[in-house]
């Protein structure tokens, strides 16, 4: 036993800022991200590099983080709110949508000071924004993963970030969703 | 059941945070305090304010305690899985 892998990763501070789509700055930053080279992730890097570039689009609300130290992007959180149909309900309702949500290679499993995950935090911050422009505090979330993407399962299906597999997409991603809690006792609760 | 209230100090936003345990709040059959006195005392107890608090509950029962806790404050909001990150202007 012993040895560098054991070693814990030195701790990271993270800055968030949102994404500004007339940003050159931005634009640059962006240009260099890479979350690795499965088939997924080079999907997520695609959308931040090129695609969220390209003229006419409706863009998704992005945040991007970067490491304070090296200035180096380490992340980001793409969303928007939508109206979809779920077979939890029986009319469309709205929802937020994770459209893309990734962390740079370099910063996989980075911590904070605290010991804490610096993706994790990342993403509570993307839906924490993202729901106050939703129209409910309580609208549900989904997202879309590739079946084959393991680590992301476990990530969004964590009990931190609640999302459960609902079922197949398409081709191979997985639909994920996750409902608020049934708010309806909340009131009875605090008569 | 405990009743017993439980806090952590922590720090979050480079300033001091309290974490509760919400379960203390959560509907007790029985009890002699609803949840929403139960939140009074509590903030009472520990002189927070809205901006004190982070709730890191994602259970359904946490989640209710919760909501009680943060409108007993005044900040009505959303549970968070985790301390979000400031964004920047």
């Amino acid at each position: 036993m012993g040895g560098p892998e054991d070693d814990p990763p030195p701790a990271l501070e993270v800055t968030v800022r949102r994404l500004k789509l007339d940003s050159a700055e931005d634009k640059a930053l962006c240009a260099t991200f890479s979350c690795g080279s499965e088939e997924w992730e080079v999907q997520v890097s695609d959308f931040i590099t090129r695609k969220l570039w390209l003229p006419g689009r409706d863009a998704e609300h992005t945040l991007l983080a970067v490491e304070a130290g090296s200035g180096l992007m380490f992340g980001f959180g793409a969303t928007k709110v939508t109206t979809v149909e779920l077979p939890q309900r029986p009319d469309p309702v709205p929802i937020v949508r994770v459209c893309y949500f990734g962390v740079a290679s370099a910063f996989k499993g980075a911590v904070d000071t605290d010991g804490r995950k610096w993706a994790s935090r990342l993403y509570t911050t993307v839906e924490a924004d993202a729901r106050s422009r939703a129209p409910s505090p309580d609208v549900p979330f989904e997202l879309f993963c590739d079946r084959r993407n393991e680590r992301g399962l476990r990530f969004w299906t964590d009990t931190k970030r609640g999302f459960e597999v609902i079922g197949a997409a398409y081709g191979d991603l997985l639909r994920l969703v996750r409902m608020p809690p049934d708010t309806a006792g909340v009131a009875a609760a605090a008569q | 059941m405990t009743s017993s209230t439980q806090t952590q100090v922590g720090t979050a936003y480079n300033t001091e945070v309290v974490v509760v345990n919400l379960a203390s709040l959560a509907p007790q059959p029985g009890a002699a305090l609803s949840p929403t006195s139960r939140a009074h005392l509590m903030a009472a107890q520990l002189q927070l304010d809205s901006h004190d608090l982070f709730v890191t509950s994602r259970s359904v029962l946490g989640y209710r305690a919760g909501l009680a806790f943060l409108d007993v404050l005044g900040r009505p909001g959303p549970v968070l899985a985790d301390a979000p990150i400031a964004i920047e202007a």
